[in-house]
C-alpha cells in the first residue's frame, strides 16, 4: 500500500511540475502584458511603463521565466503579483482561501449530505410519488439558470424578508474597529470546524470499538455532546458577535449552493442503491426478516455509498476553486473572483499561482480518492 | 433507535443553524447613519424619448442637511493598498483613488463642478509664473500657514521638497512620474523638474529646466499630491538601504505610517470586506465657501467616517441601496441601464446621468493605404450616421460626438465651432451621404466596376438601402481587404455594434472590410508597435478617457508626430503627422495663459476635423444612483459623475 501512494505521489509530483510549466506558458501566450494597462493612461511617458516591466521582471526571455517559475514554486515563491504589488502571490492566496473554503465547502458537505439522504430515499421508494415529486425537484434545482437563482435567492430571503444579509462575508458596523482581522477569524473557524469533524470521527470510532450496549451510548449522547460543546466555546469565546456575523452571513449563499449541488448527488446515490439493492445479500437480509429500515441503511446504502464518496472527494478537491459566480453575486471575495481578476488583468504570476494551487489540491484529492477506494472495497485492495 | 438517532441529529442540526442566526441578530446591525428620514425628495426625472436620466440641479430645491454619522458607499472592487505611494505607481486603481485621494493636498485643486483651479496649499489662488534662473526656470510658491496633517503637524514647504525628492531619488515609476516630471537626459526639449526646494518653511521653490506650460505648471506638478515627511520621512531612509528601494516603499503600511492633510483621513481595511475614512477635524479649508460653475456651497467634511462596502456585482448593491444599507454605489463605469427601472420605482432613491470626459472613436493607419489617403476617410465620415446610430441601434444608451473635447466639459467647451463641425454631418439623407462620399472618392482618384447607388423600387422611388459598388480600386490598383478592430461584444456591446455597421458602410462604398470585434487585450496588443516596430492594423475603435479637465493635454498625446508609437512608444498609434498641427500643439504645451490655450486648442481641433485621423463615434453618459431619503449633495450635474470626486466625501450632507 505505502509502496502505491508513494509511486502515485512521485507520479503527481511529475505531473505537477508538467502542469505548471503549461499553465505558465500558456497564461504567458495571452495578448499582451501588464504594462498595456498602464498604456492606457496617455500621460504616463513609456519610461515609467519600462521600469514597471523591469521591476516585474518581463523582460526576462519565455523560457527563463517559466523555469525559475517552476522551480520557485516548489520553494514555496509563487512570485510578486503584478497588480498588487510588491505583495506576494502567496499571501494574496491565503487572503483569500479561508474565505473560499468555508463557503464551498461547508455547501458541498451540506449538498452531498442532503443529496445522499434524499437519494437514499427515492431508491428504496422507487415508482412512489416521492421518488417522482423528488426526481422533478431534483431536475429543477440541477437545472436551473444559477445566476438567476441565486439573485431570486438573495432577493427573496434578503432583501424581501430581510432574514440574510445582501451579500458580502461580515458587516461594515459589526467590523468596524474590530480587534482581529476578518480572515483570522476565518482561520480560527476553519481549525475549530476541522476539529470538530475529527472529534466527531474519533466518537464514531470509539462507538464501533466498544461493546455493543456502551457503544450505542456513546453513538447516542457523544455527538450531542460535542456540539454543544463546540457551540458552547464560540459562545463564550469573545470572538463570538464575529464569528456569528461570519456564519450568517455564510448561510445564504451555502443554502443556494447546496439547493442547487444536491440533485445530482441525490440521482447518483439513487442509481447507486438501486444497484445494490439488486445483490444477494440484500435479497439474505431480507429473508432473515431484519428490519426495512436497517436494511436500507445498514446494508443497501453504505455499500452505495463508495461512488458518492469518491464523488465528495473530488468535488473536495476542486472546492478551492469555488464559483466565480458565487462569489459575485453574493459580493463573497474568494479564489474564484481573484482568478477571474488575475486572468483579466494579465495578473500572470497571480493566475498561475492560483491555478498552481488547485492543482495540487486536485492532485492531493485524487490520491486521497485512490486510497479511499481501497479501503472501502476490499476487491480493489486485493487486485 | 437510529431512527431515533438521527431525528435527534437533524434537531440539533436545526437548533445549532438557528442559534447562530439568532447570535447574529443580537449585534444589532443596521446602518450607523443618523440621518433624519422625515420623507425622501426624489428628484429623478426622465427624458421621454430615452429613458435616461438627467439632472437639473440648478432647478433643485436644495436638499442638503445636516451633520451625516456614516457616508456609507459600495464599490465594486477591493483596494488594492492602504499605502498612497504604492497607489500612485503599480497599484494604481480607481477603487482605491476613491478612498485614497481624499487624503492628500496639492498646491492647487479644482473646484467642481466648474473645474476651476484654486489654491489648496497654496496661499492664493494665483498662480506664480516665476523667472529665468541659470539654465532653468525657477517658480516660488507662497504657502498657507493653516493646513496641518490630522497629528496636528503643520503641512510645510519640507513635505513638497521631500515628495519630489522621494520620487527622484527612490526612481519612482507609474503616476508619480506623469505628477511630478524628472527631465529626459535623452530629450532635452522635455520639461521637468530638477530640483525643489523649501526656502522657508511656507515657501517652495521649484526648479525646472526650463520654462514650463501650463500644462506642466501648475496642472500636472502643481495638483501633485504632497506626501508628511516626518512620519515617511524614516519609512524612506529605510527603503534606501534596501535592494529595491521602491518595493520597500511601497510594502510599508499606509496605515501605520501615513497622515492626512485632505477633508478625509484613511484609518482602516478589511481585505475584500469593506475600507473606512474618518473626516479630518482640522481640515484647513472646513467651513470655506466656494462659488464654481454657478453653484454656492461650504465645504465639509459633514460626516463622521465614510465606508465604501465592497459589492461582488450590481444587482446586489442596487439591492443593499434600496435596503438602505448604502447611500451611494461608487463605479467608474456608472451602473448598468437595466437596473434604472428598479431605482426609479423606489421613491427613497434618485438616478443621475452625468457626462464624462472621453469618447469612443474609429481610428486609422495613417501610414498605409487607402486608411493614408483624406478621401478614404472624409468619405467613410460621411457614411456614418452617427444620428441614427445613437438614437436608432443604440437606443439613446450614446450621444453622437463631433469633437475630441466633449461637451461635458463646460470649461473648454466651444458649442459653436462644435456645431459648426456637426452641421457637416447631421440631418443628410442616406442618399445625400452616398453620394458625397462617392463623389470625394471618385475626385481622388477612386474607380469601380459597379459605383455604389441608392436603391430604388420599380417606380424609381428611392429607398433606405444602397447597391454596394463593385470592384473598387484606387489609381487603377485594386483596394485590398481592410480590417476593422473593436472591443468584444462582452466589454463594450456599443462599440462592437459600431464596428459591424461600419463595416456595412464600408462595404457600401465598395471597400472589401471586415468588422473584427475582438478580445481587449487581444485588441490592445494588436494596435500597439509589433515586434519588428510596425504597425499591423488598419482601423480600430477604442476609447480614451482624458485625465485633467481643468486644463486638458490630451491632443498633444494622441497626435503630436512625436508621440508616434513607431518613434517613442507614445499614443499616436495611427501616426498621424502634421506639421501644422505640431507647430499648434507645442504651442499650447507652452501656452502661459487660459485663453492662449483655448484659442490654440480649438485651433487644433479644426486641424484634427480637416484631417481625421480619428472619426469621433459617440460618448456614453455615466448613470449613478443614491438614496435621496439619507444624503443629499450640493451638486448632482457634474463632469463624470459624483464618482469623479470621490462620491463627494468632503460635500455630502445628510438629506434634510
Amino acid at each position: 500500500m505505502l509502496k502505491y501512494v508513494a509511486k502515485r505521489l512521485i507520479q503527481g509530483l511529475l505531473l505537477l511540475m508538467l502542469f505548471l510549466a503549461l499553465l505558465y506558458i500558456l497564461l504567458d501566450a495571452q495578448p499582451g502584458d501588464i504594462s498595456l494597462q498602464l498604456s492606457a493612461n496617455p500621460r504616463l511617458p513609456p519610461e515609467a511603463q519600462e521600469i514597471v516591466r523591469e521591476r516585474l521582471g518581463l523582460d526576462q526571455p519565455l523560457l527563463g521565466r517559466t523555469v525559475t517559475y517552476v522551480l520557485n514554486f516548489f520553494q514555496g515563491d509563487l512570485g510578486l503579483s503584478f497588480t498588487q504589488y510588491p505583495r506576494t502571490v502567496g499571501s494574496v492566496i491565503l487572503e483569500k482561501l479561508p474565505r473560499t473554503i468555508l463557503l464551498f465547502l461547508s455547501a458541498t458537505i451540506l449538498a452531498y449530505y442532503m443529496g445522499f439522504a434524499l437519494g437514499k430515499v427515492m431508491a428504496w421508494r422507487r415508482g412512489k410519488t416521492v421518488e417522482t415529486g423528488l426526481t422533478l425537484g431534483g431536475v429543477a434545482a440541477y437545472t436551473v439558470f444559477y445566476p438567476w437563482f441565486a439573485i431570486l435567492m438573495l432577493w427573496f430571503w434578503g432583501f424581501q424578508f430581510g432574514l440574510f444579509p445582501l451579500g458580502k462575508f461580515i458587516d461594515v458596523d459589526e467590523w468596524t474597529g474590530a480587534p482581529m482581522a476578518a480572515n483570522r477569524v476565518f482561520m480560527r473557524m476553519l481549525i475549530s470546524l476541522g476539529i470538530l469533524g475529527l472529534v466527531l470521527g474519533a466518537v464514531s470510532l470509539l462507538a464501533h470499538r466498544l461493546p455493543p450496549e456502551r457503544g450505542e451510548q456513546v453513538a447516542r449522547y457523544g455527538p450531542p455532546l460535542v456540539l454543544v460543546a463546540f457551540l458552547a466555546f464560540w459562545w463564550l469565546s469573545p470572538l463570538r458577535s464575529y464569528v456569528a456575523d461570519i456564519a450568517h452571513h455564510t448561510l445564504l449563499p451555502v443554502l443556494t449552493l447546496a439547493s442547487v449541488q444536491f440533485a445530482g448527488v441525490m440521482l447518483l446515490t439513487r442509481a447507486s442503491m438501486l444497484e445494490t439493492l439488486k445483490e444477494d445479500y440484500i435479497l439474505t437480509a431480507r429473508a432473515k426478516g431484519l428490519p426495512q429500515r436497517d436494511i436500507r441503511n445498514r446494508h443497501a446504502a453504505r455499500n452505495a455509498l463508495l461512488p458518492v464518496v469518491t464523488s465528495l472527494v473530488l468535488a473536495l478537491s476542486f472546492v478551492i476553486g469555488g464559483g466565480i459566480l458565487t462569489e459575485g453575486i453574493f459580493s463573497w471575495p474568494g479564489i474564484g473572483g481573484q482568478l477571474l481578476d488575475a486572468t483579466l488583468t494579465e495578473d500572470i504570476p497571480l493566475a498561475t499561482g492560483t491555478l498552481g494551487v488547485i492543482g495540487i489540491i486536485a492532485l492531493v484529492g485524487h490520491l486521497i480518492s485512490d486510497v479511499l477506494y481501497m479501503y472501502l472495497d476490499p476487491r480493489i485492495r486485493t487486485s | 433507535m437510529r431512527a431515533t438517532q438521527l431525528t435527534r441529529w437533524r434537531w440539533l442540526a436545526i437548533v445549532a443553524v438557528l442559534a447562530i442566526v439568532a447570535a447574529a441578530c443580537q449585534q444589532g446591525g443596521g446602518g450607523t447613519t443618523a440621518a433624519p428620514s422625515d420623507g425622501g425628495t426624489a428628484t429623478t426625472s426622465l427624458s421621454g424619448d430615452t429613458g435616461a436620466t438627467t439632472t437639473a440641479a440648478g432647478e433643485e430645491e436644495p436638499t442638503t442637511g445636516g451633520d451625516l454619522a456614516t457616508y456609507r458607499m459600495g464599490i465594486f472592487s477591493d483596494t488594492t493598498t492602504d499605502n498612497f505611494w504604492a497607489y500612485y505607481d503599480p497599484a494604481s486603481s480607481v477603487w482605491t483613488g476613491y478612498i485614497l485621494n481624499d487624503t492628500k493636498s496639492a498646491l492647487y485643486g479644482n473646484s467642481y463642478p466648474g473645474i476651476e483651479l484654486t489654491k489648496d496649499l497654496a496661499a492664493s489662488s494665483e498662480v506664480p509664473t516665476g523667472a529665468a534662473e541659470g539654465d532653468g526656470w525657477a517658480i516660488e510658491v507662497a504657502m498657507r500657514e493653516d493646513a496641518m496633517w490630522d497629528d496636528g503637524t503643520p503641512v510645510t514647504a519640507n513635505d513638497v521638497a521631500f515628495t519630489f525628492a522621494t520620487v527622484r531619488d527612490l526612481a519612482l515609476g507609474g503616476n508619480w512620474l506623469s505628477a511630478w516630471p524628472l527631465p529626459d537626459p535623452e530629450n532635452p526639449d522635455a520639461i521637468g523638474l530638477t530640483d525643489v526646494q523649501a526656502v522657508d518653511d511656507y515657501t517652495v521653490k521649484l526648479v525646472f529646466n526650463q520654462q514650463p506650460g501650463l500644462v506642466i505648471w501648475p496642472h500636472s506638478v502643481g495638483t501633485a499630491p504632497v506626501m508628511p515627511a516626518h512620519t515617511w520621512g524614516p519609512v524612506v531612509e529605510e527603503a534606501k538601504a534596501s535592494d529595491d528601494p521602491a518595493a520597500a516603499l511601497y510594502a510599508a503600511s499606509g496605515v501605520e505610517n501615513d497622515v492626512a492633510s485632505g477633508p478625509m483621513n484613511f484609518v482602516e481595511r478589511e481585505e475584500g470586506a469593506f475600507a473606512r475614512s474618518e473626516a479630518n477635524d482640522v481640515y484647513y479649508d472646513r467651513g470655506v465657501e466656494v462659488e464654481s460653475g454657478g453653484f454656492n456651497y461650504t465645504v465639509g467634511p459633514f460626516t463622521d467616517e465614510s465606508t465604501f462596502s465592497v459589492y461582488g456585482g450590481q444587482d446586489a448593491a442596487v439591492l443593499a441601496l434600496k435596503a438602505g444599507e448604502v447611500d451611494y454605489l461608487l463605479n467608474p463605469l456608472g451602473m448598468q441601464r437595466g437596473l434604472l427601472a428598479q431605482v426609479q420605482d423606489d421613491p427613497n432613491l434618485t438616478a443621475v446621468v452625468n457626462p464624462t470626459f472621453g469618447f469612443r472613436y474609429l481610428a486609422f493607419n495613417m501610414r498605409e493605404e487607402p486608411m493614408s489617403i483624406p478621401a478614404f476617410r472624409d468619405a467613410l465620415a460621411l457614411m456614418i450616421d452617427k444620428e441614427f446610430m445613437a438614437n436608432n441601434v443604440l437606443q439613446g444608451a450614446a450621444f453622437p460626438l463631433y469633437a475630441t473635447m466633449p461637451e461635458g466639459n463646460r470649461k473648454w467647451y466651444n458649442a459653436e465651432v462644435a456645431e459648426s463641425f456637426a452641421s457637416n454631418y447631421v440631418g443628410k439623407t442616406i442618399q445625400e451621404r452616398l453620394e458625397g462620399a462617392v463623389q470625394i472618392l471618385r475626385d481622388a482618384g477612386f474607380t469601380w466596376e459597379t459605383e455604389p447607388t441608392v436603391a430604388t423600387d420599380a417606380e424609381g422611388n428611392v429607398l433606405n438601402a444602397v447597391n454596394n459598388g463593385v470592384g473598387i480600386a484606387y489609381n487603377g490598383q485594386p483596394v485590398r481587404p481592410l480590417e476593422i478592430l473593436a472591443p468584444g461584444p462582452g466589454y463594450d456591446p456599443l462599440r462592437a455594434t459600431y464596428s459591424i455597421w461600419i463595416e456595412t458602410w464600408l462595404n457600401q462604398l465598395g471597400f472589401e472590410a471586415e468588422a473584427n470585434p475582438t478580445d481587449f487585450n487581444a485588441l490592445v496588443a494588436a494596435v500597439d508597435p509589433q515586434a519588428d516596430n510596425t504597425a499591423a492594423f488598419d482601423m480600430f475603435i477604442l476609447g480614451w478617457s482624458l485625465g485633467n479637465p481643468a486644463f486638458p493635454d490630451y491632443h498633444h498625446s494622441f497626435f503630436h508626430s512625436s508621440n508616434d508609437m513607431l518613434v517613442n512608444g507614445g499614443s499616436n498609434r495611427g501616426g498621424y503627422a502634421s506639421e501644422e498641427f505640431d507647430a499648434l500643439a507645442d504651442a499650447y504645451q507652452a501656452a502661459q495663459s487660459e485663453e492662449e490655450a483655448y484659442d490654440l486648442m480649438w485651433q487644433m481641433e479644426e486641424v484634427l476635423q480637416r484631417d481625421k485621423p480619428y472619426i469621433l463615434l459617440f460618448d456614453t453618459g455615466i448613470l449613478e444612483f443614491y438614496r435621496t431619503e439619507s444624503v443629499a449633495f450640493p451638486f448632482t450635474e457634474t463632469l463624470g459623475g459624483l464618482q469623479f470626486i470621490q462620491g463627494m466625501q468632503e460635500l455630502v450632507t445628510a438629506a434634510k
